[in-house]
């Protein structure tokens, strides 16, 4: 199986903050979603991934290349959208297309002026005077204006209307459709995510706490709500966590398929990526 | 690498404020040179004001990347941290280039317009003034790696202040015959320029390679280790 992203025990230490013992392997052709509460260490595994912070790992290939040797071939076949630009603000579209235009071998103007088109982005237009909605375009356009094989995606989809919004989750389906481009994306917004990855990444206090298939988190986990004798009666290594609610406890269970033939009268619930963050954050531990 | 070159001459010629500036600099300097009209005026234009303009280039690119955080975001791009030290360096050098050319332009008509320099010590000068240049920017570009655009312009400006007054205080204490006009003081720059031999050229023009080649590699470093922290 190919990965677009094999590490291994990548650790990173600034001030009072970890990244400890990440490994995470994704292979090619899938949509990651990396969530987690503020200050868990997202788009810090992120910046360790692109080399902007000098983590220690003991292997990081990307895109099947070992990143210690091959960073700026890697960096070709690769794209970022942050959550703002860092552009000078007083550059148009037109003069960062052509500033782009020397830095990757990829770079397709044609298709450039295609997006900026399609986004309603006028090209002579200073980055200044565009709104935070279309500068997040603006961005999208140029990652994809040059063929990237991994775009990653670090909180960019928090300025999109919600009609730019269905049709950006479009353009990634449409991205990783031929299944050699892949698309990690980092964001709060977990209906977005709902709607797209195909694996989920969950990220606490600098550990990664799991990895998962959308789908079998789907299928393996389910929020049963019951009172406290049936709470008490579940095994411990079922239950992931619990909140108290006002009538009885909401119940985050891993194995409810198995639970279901046990107790065929508790009621499941499917599970969203938000409520995985609730109960991993804010539950209780048998 | 062509990229980030072509960002920062957009930034330095293609902003209007920053063109602007650096044209208003180029005026003002030769305004200087055919208001005092004599040699040290000229030996100060040649030693003093083209290492001004290549810091005054990397501190305008570099407090642009600063504000908007460019800096940081550059290395998502396929380019090195070397190479991106590089880029500002070659950019440097070239606008060094282009004012010593310029001002090389300019030695025909001081000489034979206005007659107030011979050839031979013209020539000796703007030499001498591009050795100096060349150590000047090795020296203030290692003093913006490490502080950043903000003290790096305050100290290089500072630093130029202080090889100023050295230069004239090293004239003073050597050479004593001093000639007071009515128009600035004239010091006896051509004394200086007359005793330099062609190999003090030589030895300078090596020191001038080998000062750029070591600042560069000090910045790269300096560069790695402030991204590090």
């Amino acid at each position: 199986m190919d990965y677009v992203i094999d590490v291994k025990n990548l650790n990173y230490t600034y001030k009072d903050f970890q990244l400890k013992n990440i490994n995470l392997q994704i292979p090619t052709g899938v949509i990651l979603g990396v969530v987690g509460e503020n200050g868990a260490g997202k788009s810090t595994l992120i910046k360790s991934m692109l080399g902007i912070i000098p983590a220690n790992y003991e292997t990081m290939n990307i895109l099947g290349k070992e990143f210690s040797l091959e960073e700026t071939n890697i960096k070709q076949d690769m794209a970022v959208i942050f959550d703002k630009t860092y552009y000078n603000p007083m550059f148009t579209p037109l003069i960062i297309g052509k500033i782009v235009s020397k830095i990757y071998k990829n770079w397709d103007m044609n298709m450039y002026f295609k997006y900026l088109e399609r986004f309603q982005i006028p090209k002579k237009k200073k980055v200044k005077e565009l709104s935070k909605g279309m500068v997040m375009k603006l961005e999208f356009a140029i990652a994809l204006s040059h063929s990237p094989k991994l775009l990653i995606l670090d909180e960019a989809t928090n300025g999109f209307d919600p009609l730019f919004r269905e049709e950006f989750l479009e353009l990634l389906r449409e991205f990783v459709e031929d299944e050699r481009c892949s698309v990690i994306i980092c964001s709060h917004i977990t209906s977005d995510l709902d709607k797209i990855v195909d694996y989920v990444a969950y990220m606490k206090e600098g550990t990664l706490a799991f990895v998962k298939t959308y789908d079998e988190m789907r299928s393996n986990y389910g929020i049963v709500r019951c009172k406290k004798q049936v709470l008490e009666s579940l095994w411990e290594e079922d239950v992931v966590s619990y909140i108290k609610e006002a009538y009885g406890y909401k119940v985050l269970v891993k194995n409810k398929i198995a639970l279901s033939h046990v107790f065929s009268d508790l009621e499941m619930e499917n599970v969203t990526i938000e409520d995985i963050m609730l109960f991993y954050e804010k539950g209780e531990r048998l | 690498m062509k990229g980030i070159i072509q960002k920062d001459l957009y930034e330095l010629f293609g902003i209007r404020e920053n063109l602007a500036n650096v044209l208003g600099s180029i005026i003002i300097v030769g305004i200087l040179l055919f208001v005092t009209r004599d040699t040290l005026g000229f030996a100060l234009l040649n030693i003093l004001e083209i290492p001004v303009f290549s810091f005054m280039t990397l501190y305008i690119t570099m407090e642009s990347d600063e504000k908007s955080h460019f800096d940081t975001y550059q290395f998502v791009y396929p380019i090195s941290k070397r190479n991106i030290v590089l880029c500002k360096y070659i950019i440097g050098m070239v606008c060094q280039m282009c004012i010593s050319i310029m001002i090389l332009c300019l030695i025909p008509i001081l000489v034979y317009g206005y007659k107030m320099i011979e050839w031979s010590v013209a020539m000796k000068i703007w030499g001498t003034g591009m050795i100096f240049s060349v150590l000047m920017l090795s020296i203030s570009y290692v003093i913006f790696f490490s502080f950043g655009s903000k003290v790096g312009i305050f100290l290089s400006a500072l630093l130029d202040i202080v090889v100023m007054i050295g230069y004239v205080l090293v004239l003073t204490v050597f050479y004593d015959k001093i000639e007071r006009t009515d128009s600035l003081l004239e010091w006896n720059v051509e004394r200086v320029v007359y005793l330099s031999s062609p190999m003090a050229f030589v030895v300078g023009g090596v020191a001038g390679v080998v000062g750029i080649v070591g600042s560069y590699m000090v910045s790269v470093r300096l560069y790695q280790r402030k991204l590090n922290n």
